[in-house]
């Protein structure tokens, strides 16, 4: 595949000779000027094509002087090319690697785990393989590509990918699941880390379809969450940062240990694989697990699990910038901190991150009947980095009133399939004060060495976010945006100088959410809305009619147009870009269709009308009409031929009627044609008026402002007093070079006109249309000069002149 | 070609570059990485913006790298910006316009009141621009005759907003049919025609009122400015008619929100005065990154302005036309002064403010020349209504046939020009 051939449009190939040509000549290259000719060219990858992979690869060999530019665009590419396109750009990687090494093998090297992985989670079984094989020649290379224990990452992601896939365990969507996690989401966190960096993916690519749960029975389940696990450890190791993650391997970590000491019921069992099933992802990590952020919980140092020490992630990853934007879906945090939580005095993002076994005694927590005293969290997170606040509890607004740790949580909380998995395993009875896992954590045995009491109602309250919230009283929320209430969830920001200067980090949030959509071509970003796709593609449709209209600035020029007139200003709206049409291609493209239809129904019509026969006698009463003392001499008219086109009439026997007949003949208004003949006269006929029509509605709608398509002259009659009293002597238009010699109408003219050539010039105006002319309104007006024109047109320029005359 | 070397600026989180551009230089910005916003409008990634005589200031909230291709005459990182506070005000103006959206009521009317160069103009587009992110409409209210930020110095404008502010052109170009990368609006304008309100401050009052009714006759139609509420840009006259005009403008656009940027005393007069009638003052810092523009550069700006006016920006290039009109077919008037005999010569008791708004007509001549004219939308003369009409666009007198009574005007597209009634100001223009 790779080496297939590929014969290489000539053109193309100069293209690229030029632009090495170009490379070598400029001294020094320009990173600005390499990333787009680098950029352009690759974008001709689009296929597996050995000579441009070639091409590219000496290209990147010869300059390696902005190696770091040529490899971040190949990296862009990898990670936004379609997936069928993928593989070729992968082997371009390859190739580089191998032909050039050098600085890029460093340069790939620090993201290659990321950029493989991720194409490969989307690529098609057929191109897997092929990225297998490439993975497979990397680590006996002659010489060393990339580090051994790289190289393993990706494989074991490979690895971990397959076994997900051979299953056919569908995660079951009967249940509750959060429906609008199926949207692709990217982890807030990571993607601005792509902003800021520039050189990591999405880490939360759609994986395929999670692995199957066949076998029944403790073991089936062991299995299934040991895959999930693993899936899980995947996603951490891709994103360090991926909070989510960490947690549910934590959660997950204690399950299977729950699931091997534990003798649990079918039932029990049942329950947990549902819920395990919510976590695989295709629903993309979820952004954040809002499991214990609250209750002293992650001030307390967790245990921590053995594989998730956070020395032990990649060191790949960027380090975090302090202060991260926060998506912008807040469900109402509060709208004041108090004072204690201020930055400073926050854990440390891997302390948040930490995954916090389940058994932890809450040290210091009271417990009254199952509900937990409310405790203002000590971490309240708002300024801090990594913490994603898209589930942020609502707790601390509301300090007073208890949160129900028994209730159900709401099914459809964005990114909580593991909270909810506690509810459930908490309604089972498996985990709560009498479940299964509690009866576990009083037993000795436990592997945790657990120590009363359980820790189960920390995380409901938070799955009860969108709950008991602190709505200002006057929000209809039903009605609101996201980004309303993402704004409104800041809390009422009092209009005073005092209130003004508080620092509300989440405030930069609303302004760069997390919506994914940002238009690429000037940074306009798409409030996050049911409509938000639609609107980006009105956006980006707005771009290519722009720049669809920058290309051809060459050819035709743009001018300011005069401003409207008051009363227009104010009933005028401003055109929405949602409302804007479509792109003409569309419509055109129906059109075509639509006369193409046409076309072929009047073909048949007309081979049916050409075969059609009418009798002599039928023509004859055709001629009469109703007209009976008419004596019309049919025969000498048929004799005549088609009115139309002078052609004669096929004679041809009608055998069954017994006499003569005529093909494809009709009378009408007595006077004989072909039918095909008269039905084209029709049907030109029809399609003038429909022009005039058409032209007569633009002229309606013609306004003012429109550009006038009349020049700019001035001419002085000065011996047409009767004309030069009125201000139409003004506007008089003067349309063709003729008029210049109209010396008999007195029009002294004279051209001042300096526009170009391409100024359509009006035809004239009679001086009596002209008169009436500025007593017009401008919609008639320019209805009267498309009329004129439509006249002049018909009509040949010397018989106007002579009229004049 | 060579490009210069493009030099590297990396930003710390909430830091601002600031760069000034000269007038015959064009310098190239880039954000290669992070996030980054000029006067409120995201900056793309990895799109080359240009930018040439211009004081810009590129901020970030959340750090990030720029290129910057070219000379600048200063350039400089600063950390410490009143942004936070700007971002807090918008945040509650657009908490006051989620409320308008739920009770139907009316949004925002944000008056921003300041001396001379504190960066108002910089705030209302900051201010504007954070409202059209979150896909409002707002109007913007230009009352700064000196500056013209939306057409030509000496109007006073009314411009509804709806797509995004552009970096580069600022408010977008009135009316063009050209392939613009911002947006093309379209402006209500009134001609005033003196840089400074006080120069004829009847006048100023009257348009005043003609454009906050306009104004308002148009928020009552149109469901999404009323909302989304508009934003006033004013003069930085701050004496005594600075406050009449304040007063007038609090009333004629029931402003419920005065922003008052870096003046103290200023702050506490506009809290004395307006706060009890339930309108909120606040106070915010200029920011430092504000220069004081002398009078050269507010003349080359305004040059600039002009030549925008006609020709367009090197992005997209407009094409005016250059048409002949004879003298006796068109008016050219113009408002007092022209006129205005010496008060010795007025009649005892008379005053010279009657003749504040009197029309008179100017004969065509060689003072003219390189003189931008403004279009009137009138049809008729008749005073005083004329005054308060909106204009129609500029012309600029590039030639004065005196012997022949014609004279060349550049007009900004192809056609005859659309009506007859010009006024002249105090605008001349040198083109170039």
């Amino acid at each position: 595949m790779y080496q297939q051939q590929y014969q290489q449009p000539p053109a193309q190939q100069q293209r690229q000779q030029q632009q090495h040509g170009g490379g070598q000549d400029r001294e020094p290259i320009d990173p600005f000027q390499a990333r787009q000719l680098y950029r352009n060219e690759l974008a001709s990858l689009t296929f597996n094509s050995k000579p441009i992979i070639t091409s590219l690869t000496i290209s990147a060999g010869e300059n390696a002087s902005v190696s770091k530019v040529i490899v971040q665009t190949i990296e862009e590419r990898l990670r936004t090319a379609p997936a069928n396109q993928k593989l070729p750009t992968l082997y371009l990687i390859d190739s580089i690697i191998k032909n050039v090494g050098g600085p890029y093998l460093n340069l790939f090297a620090r993201t290659i785990v990321t950029l493989f992985l991720d194409a490969y989670a989307v690529v098609d079984s057929s191109a897997k393989a092929s990225f297998e094989k490439v993975l497979g020649t990397w680590p006996n290379w002659t010489s060393q590509l990339f580090p051994k224990e790289l190289i393993t990452k990706i494989e074991q992601g490979v690895r971990a990918m397959r076994q997900q896939k051979q299953g056919s365990y569908q995660p079951s969507s009967s249940h509750g699941k959060p429906h609008y996690s199926d949207r692709p989401r990217e982890d807030p966190y990571s993607q601005n880390a792509s902003n800021m960096y520039g050189n990591s993916g999405s880490q939360n690519r759609p994986t395929p379809p999670p692995a199957p749960v066949e076998s029944s029975g403790d073991n089936g389940l062991l299995k299934d969450i040991q895959l999930l696990m693993l899936q899980k450890q995947h996603a951490m190791i891709m994103n360090p940062t991926d909070q989510a993650s960490a947690k549910q391997v934590g959660i997950l970590q204690q399950l299977e240990s729950l699931v091997k000491t534990t003798q649990l019921t079918p039932e029990s069992s049942n329950i947990i694989r549902q819920q395990l099933a919510q976590l695989w992802t295709p629903a993309p990590a979820p952004p954040v697990l809002p499991v214990f952020p609250q209750g002293g919980m992650p001030a307390v140092s967790s245990p921590m699990p053995p594989n998730m020490i956070p020395g032990s992630m990649p060191p790949l990853q960027p380090p975090q910038p302090p202060s991260m934007p926060l998506p912008p879906n807040l469900p109402f945090p509060p709208p004041h901190f108090p004072p204690q939580f201020q930055p400073g005095s926050t854990p440390s993002p891997h302390m948040m991150g930490a995954p916090l076994p389940m058994p932890i005694p809450p040290a210091g927590i009271p417990m009254s009947g199952g509900h937990p005293m409310p405790i203002p969290p000590p971490s309240m997170p708002m300024p801090m980095p990594p913490m994603p606040m898209s589930t942020m509890p609502i707790m601390p607004t509301m300090p007073t009133v208890p949160t129900m740790p028994n209730a159900p949580a709401p099914p459809t909380l964005p990114g909580a399939p593991a909270a909810n998995l506690f509810a459930s395993l908490m309604q089972s009875g498996l985990l709560g004060p009498n479940g299964a896992l509690a009866k576990l954590n009083r037993n000795p045995q436990s592997p945790m060495g657990g120590t009363p009491p359980p820790p189960m109602p920390l995380p409901l309250p938070l799955t009860s976010a969108p709950g008991p919230a602190p709505t200002p009283p006057t929000l209809d929320r039903a009605d609101q945006s996201e980004q309303d209430r993402s704004v409104m969830s800041l809390g009422l920001i009092e209009l005073s100088s005092q209130d003004i200067q508080r620092r509300r980090p989440a405030a930069i949030q609303v302004m760069y959410g997390t919506p994914p959509l940002q238009c690429n071509q000037c940074g306009y970003r798409c409030p996050k809305s049911a409509d938000a796709q639609k609107k980006m593609d009105s956006h980006l449709d707005w771009h290519f009619r722009q720049n669809r209209r920058m290309k051809d600035k060459a050819k035709k020029s743009h001018s300011r147009s005069w401003l409207v007139g008051e009363e227009d200003w104010i009933h005028s709206r401003e055109g929405d870009l949602s409302q804007s049409q479509q792109p003409v291609f569309f419509d055109f493209a129906s059109g075509v269709n639509k006369t193409s239809k046409d076309e072929q129904a009047l073909q048949e019509e007309i081979a049916a009308m050409k075969e059609q026969i009418v009798s002599e006698v039928t023509l004859a009463k055709g001629l009469c009409g109703d007209d009976t003392e008419a004596n019309i001499n049919a025969s000498a008219l048929i004799a005549k031929g088609c009115s139309i086109c002078k052609e004669k009439f096929i004679k041809v026997w009608n055998e069954a009627e017994e006499e003569w007949s005529y093909k494809n003949a009709v009378a009408i208004d007595k006077m004989i044609y072909h039918a095909t003949c008269h039905a084209d006269l029709v049907r030109s006929t029809a399609r003038q008026a429909a022009a005039a029509a058409a032209a007569n509605a633009a002229a309606a709608t013609a306004t003012a402002e429109s550009i006038s398509t009349s020049s700019p002259s001035s001419s002085t009659p000065p011996t047409g007093p009767e004309l030069s009293d009125t201000p139409t002597t003004a506007q008089m238009e003067i349309k063709d070079e003729d008029m210049k010699e109209d010396i008999k109408t007195g029009l002294k003219v004279e051209s001042d006109q300096q526009a170009p050539e391409d100024i359509k010039m009006d035809h004239d105006m009679h001086p009596a249309a002209g008169a009436t002319d500025s007593d017009l309104p401008t919609s008639l007006k320019r209805k009267l000069e498309i009329d004129n024109e439509e006249q002049s047109e018909s009509a040949s320029k010397k018989s106007l002149l002579s009229e004049n005359l | 070609m060579t490009l210069p070397e493009p030099k590297e600026w990396l930003l710390d989180e909430e830091n601002e570059l600031r760069i000034e551009i000269d007038f015959d230089t064009k310098v190239k910005l880039r954000l290669v990485t992070g996030t980054a916003e000029v006067f409120g409008t995201e900056l793309g990634q990895n799109v080359d913006y240009e930018f040439s005589g211009r004081k810009i200031a590129v901020f970030t909230w959340h750090g990030c790298k720029i290129l910057i291709t070219g000379t600048c005459s200063v350039e400089y990182i600063a950390n410490e910006t009143p942004m936070l506070s700007y971002l807090n005000t918008h945040i509650a103006l657009e908490q006051r316009r989620v409320l308008a959206t739920q009770n139907n009521k009316a949004g925002p009317r944000v008056l921003i009141v300041g001396p001379n160069d504190v960066g108002k103009t910089s705030l209302s587009k900051m201010l504007l621009s954070y409202a059209l992110r979150q896909s409002r409409q707002p109007i913007y209210v230009d009352l700064d005759c000196s500056e013209g930020s939306i057409t030509m110095p000496g109007c006073l404008t009314a411009t509804p907003l709806t797509e995004m502010i552009d970096v580069e052109e600022g408010f977008g170009s009135s009316a063009t049919s050209a392939p613009t990368a911002g947006s093309a609006v379209m402006p209500l304008a009134y001609y005033y025609g003196f840089p400074s309100p006080k120069d004829n401050s009847k006048l100023y009052s009257l348009l005043l009122s003609r454009l906050a009714q306009s104004v308002n006759r148009r928020l009552e139609e149109d469901e999404a400015a009323r909302t989304s509420g508009i934003v006033i840009d004013t003069n930085g006259l701050i004496d005594a008619t600075g406050y009449e005009i304040i007063a007038q403008c609090i009333k004629a656009f029931s402003v419920d929100v005065i922003i008052v940027l870096g003046h103290e005393r200023l702050y506490a007069d506009m809290t004395r005065l307006h706060q009890k009638s339930g309108v909120a003052v606040i106070k915010l810092a200029k920011s430092g990154g504000v220069v004081e523009r002398d009078t050269a550069f507010r003349r080359q700006t305004q040059n600039q302005k002009i030549r925008e006016y006609f020709y367009g920006t090197s992005k997209s290039e407009l094409a005016p036309y250059s048409t002949m009109i004879n003298f006796h077919d068109i008016e050219i008037l113009q408002v007092g002064e022209g006129s205005l005999a010496p008060s010795s010569a007025l009649p005892i008791g008379e005053d010279r403010k009657v003749s504040e708004t009197h029309v008179v007509n100017v004969e065509p001549s060689e003072n003219l020349l390189h003189s931008v004219l403004a279009v009137s939308n009138a049809d008729k003369r008749v005073e005083p209504d004329i005054l308060e009409t909106n204009l129609a666009g500029f012309i600029y007198v590039s030639e004065i046939h005196d012997a022949r009574k014609k004279l060349t005007v550049l007009s900004p597209c192809p056609g005859r020009i659309p009506k007859k009634f010009w006024w002249l100001g105090s605008l001349k223009w040198a083109e170039d």
